[in-house]
């Protein structure tokens, strides 16, 4: 087990034209359950084949712990790998697949029957383990990929590239909870690729959302939904995505087609005046229904004014869609909660839990007014 | 399923499917006639073949048109001389189109491109063009009348179409299995001995087999390339001088002809049913 640390590490598949993953200095920490979470060919692949070696960087140094091993092939590093799709050795039994890593490292006879049979028991594979492995099916072939990821006692990391992609959901669960029943128990460092937030967030301690070849945010499942640092971020994660909506800041004063929202809190300092993006998730939205502003008293202002333009019932909660100034925004309601489609309504965000973005990055929150005046 | 709803289906299909059958039958019955009269004629008594009215099969068996054959001169002399060449040529491009068909289907280098042209163009031009330079080649350098030269001609003969056939099985193969055996701590060389190489097994037979006929059967190098030295001969340019030899004794004649059949028959009896699937797989994939 060892500390996995990337060194402006970057990756070009065409000789530097474009990069499949800019350069990034990133530790993977020992012993931790990570989720590296993105969209399609934004460069998990890549990463993942870079730390264990099928790939070498265009540029960078790769550690484990104090060893540089840039330079050293695969079978060196002592890092297992699951892929995708099931990747089978076919002319050989389902044992001998599972014995194959262990064999090739010279472990003792013994001790790999011991590893293979245990393996086989957690993944339930005891009643096929002399089959000729073509003969399973998919699922299970990919069952057999991943035992073969674990057999191994000492590994640096386990890699898994999205390993249940083509098991079936209810196996899905039971195979997830096993594997994070696994990492308590052999305190392996996982990575753990997916594009399911679900997955992604339930799974792991820490989850490093990769965006266009770059790290957008690292963090735990809570950080990522409480505080998205990029706005890819706030889409990606939580369901419905986060709130955009254009704003301006002037003279600390943020506003909304000229209602004044709240304070400009810069993440470094004070904010310079100009165009911002106020993101907030449909959770933290609070609508109050009625043509006059609510509570005209209330310190952080009497709110935007919004029209609500439809209603979904999603049977736990309701989405309320209105219109502010001509953007659209989604709050997320009580499941009693009644709201006309057409009427008027007036809607405030939660103190702390609103942001703000400049090229897409986060720049600052939005702090409530606290009794300044708001037209 | 189909019983109840749809009655009248099955007749319709069961009449298709024995169409077809007969099709085939048909065009098997075709192609095996010509083979099937040498067998037959090989095994008759020299008085059914030459009868008036031809028989279907041999009245009275016998062996003595396989024992002239087999006793004429220098018979397993070329024999040797056959598979020798053979033998050598197909191994020889097995082994150097199985590294070809490495770099191209897994590598990247420059040049790769033109490379793959080049095979392709090779494997197009007709070898019949090839006669005259080679036999140029083989005077200036002293090689004719050499079994190393036939060797090195069927070598050639055979590489394109090998390294084409053998790429096409090589990327059939996902690179994942590479990887996945470099993860468990195979080196590059042994990922491919180990796990690739086995899957290969189909496309390495369909090629040896391909290979093997091209070398065996093949008659107008050997003519040209080996002129003065009878001892050099093959079997297929032996078989044309059979004639000469025995007057027009087709029973001996045939007998010939069947020996010289018999190890591709052989080859492919013992090799059938992995090449079947492959020429699939290579078809397909390839
Ligand atoms: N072998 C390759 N040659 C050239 N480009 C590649 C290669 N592999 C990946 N790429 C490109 O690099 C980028 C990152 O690919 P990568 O496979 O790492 O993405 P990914 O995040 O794993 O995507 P997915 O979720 O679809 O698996 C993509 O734009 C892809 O097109
Ligand atoms: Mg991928």
């Amino acid at each position: 087990m060892a500390d996995i640390r990337l060194e402006e590490v970057s990756h070009s598949y065409d000789g530097g034209r474009t990069w499949a993953l800019k350069p990034m200095t990133w530790t993977w920490r020992s012993a931790r359950a990570y989720a590296l979470l993105g969209p399609s060919g934004c460069g998990k692949s890549t990463l993942l084949n870079i730390v264990s070696g099928l790939l070498s960087p265009t540029t960078g140094r790769i550690w484990l712990d104090d060893r540089e091993v840039t330079a050293v092939p695969t079978a060196g590093r002592n890092i297992a790998q699951v892929f995708q799709f099931p990747v089978l050795y076919e002319e050989m039994s389902v044992y001998d697949n599972l014995a194959f890593p262990l064999r090739n490292r010279r472990y003792p006879r013994a001790e790999v029957d011991r590893r293979v049979r245990e393996v086989s028991r957690m993944l339930g594979l005891d009643d096929h383990l002399g089959r000729r492995s073509r003969r399973l099916d998919p699922g299970r072939q990919q069952i057999v990929s991943l035992g073969r990821g674990l057999v191994r006692p000492e590994v640096a990391a386990v890699l898994l590239d999205e390993p249940l992609t083509v098991i079936d959901p209810a196996m899905k669960w039971t195979l997830r909870s096993k594997l994070k029943e696994i990492h308590r128990d052999t305190g392996h460092t996982l990575i753990y690729v997916t594009h399911d937030q679900t997955e992604a967030l339930t799974f792991a301690d820490e989850v490093v959302v990769l965006k266009d070849g770059e790290i957008v945010q690292a963090g735990e499942p809570a950080e990522l939904f409480l505080a998205p640092a990029h706005e890819f971020v706030g889409h990606f994660i939580g369901s419905p995505g986060m709130n955009v909506l254009p704003a301006e800041i002037a003279g600390g004063v943020v506003r909304v087609g000229g209602t004044a929202v709240g304070r400009a809190a810069g993440d470094g300092g004070e904010l310079p005046p100009g165009p911002v993006r106020i993101g907030v998730r449909p959770e933290f939205v609070r609508i109050t229904a009625g043509q006059d502003a609510p509570d005209a008293g209330d310190p952080a202002g009497p709110g935007l004014a919004a029209r609500i333009t439809g209603l979904d019932r999603m049977g736990s909660h309701h989405l309320v869609h209105a219109r502010v100034d001509g953007h659209a925004l989604v709050s997320k309601t009580g499941p009693g909660s009644r709201y006309e489609p057409g009427t008027a309504a007036f809607l405030r965000f939660d103190p702390g839990r609103a942001f703000l973005f400049r090229d897409e990055v986060r720049c600052g929150s939005l702090m409530p007014l606290e009794g300044r005046g708001g037209t | 399923m189909r019983t109840r709803t749809r009655p009248g289906r099955r007749p319709a299909v069961r009449a298709g499917r024995i169409a077809l059958n007969t099709a085939a039958a048909a065009v098997l019955a075709v192609m095996i006639f010509p083979v099937y009269w040498m067998f037959a004629t090989a095994f008759k008594p020299a008085a059914e073949i030459q009868s008036e009215t031809p028989s279907l099969w041999p009245a009275h068996p016998t062996l003595e048109h396989f024992a002239a054959a087999v006793g004429a001169d220098g018979f397993w002399t070329f024999w040797r001389n056959s598979l020798a060449v053979t033998a050598a040529a197909v191994l020889l491009a097995l082994a150097v189109s199985l590294l070809s068909a490495f770099a191209v289907a897994r590598m990247r280098w420059r040049g790769r491109g033109p490379f793959i042209v080049m095979v392709f163009a090779a494997q197009m031009a007709p070898w019949e063009a090839l006669l005259v330079p080679m036999f140029i080649i083989a005077r200036d350098t002293e090689l004719l009348d050499s079994l190393a030269m036939l060797t090195g001609v069927y070598f050639m003969i055979t590489l394109p179409f090998t390294i084409v056939t053998l790429r096409g099985f090589l990327a059939a193969v996902p690179a994942e299995v590479e990887e996945a055996a470099l993860v468990d701590g195979c080196t590059r060389l042994a990922a491919f001995r180990r796990v690739v190489f086995p899957l290969l097994a189909p496309g390495l037979m369909a090629t040896s087999l391909f290979g093997f006929i091209t070398a065996w059967n093949e008659f107008a190098f050997v003519n040209v390339l080996i002129i003065k030295d009878q001892g050099k001969r093959t079997l297929p340019v032996w078989l044309s001088s059979f004639r000469d030899v025995f007057g027009t004794d087709w029973g001996a004649t045939m007998a010939a002809a069947t020996l010289f059949a018999l190890p591709v028959l052989v080859v492919f009896l013992f090799l059938q049913r992995r090449v079947g699937a492959g020429m699939i797989a290579g078809a397909v994939k390839g």
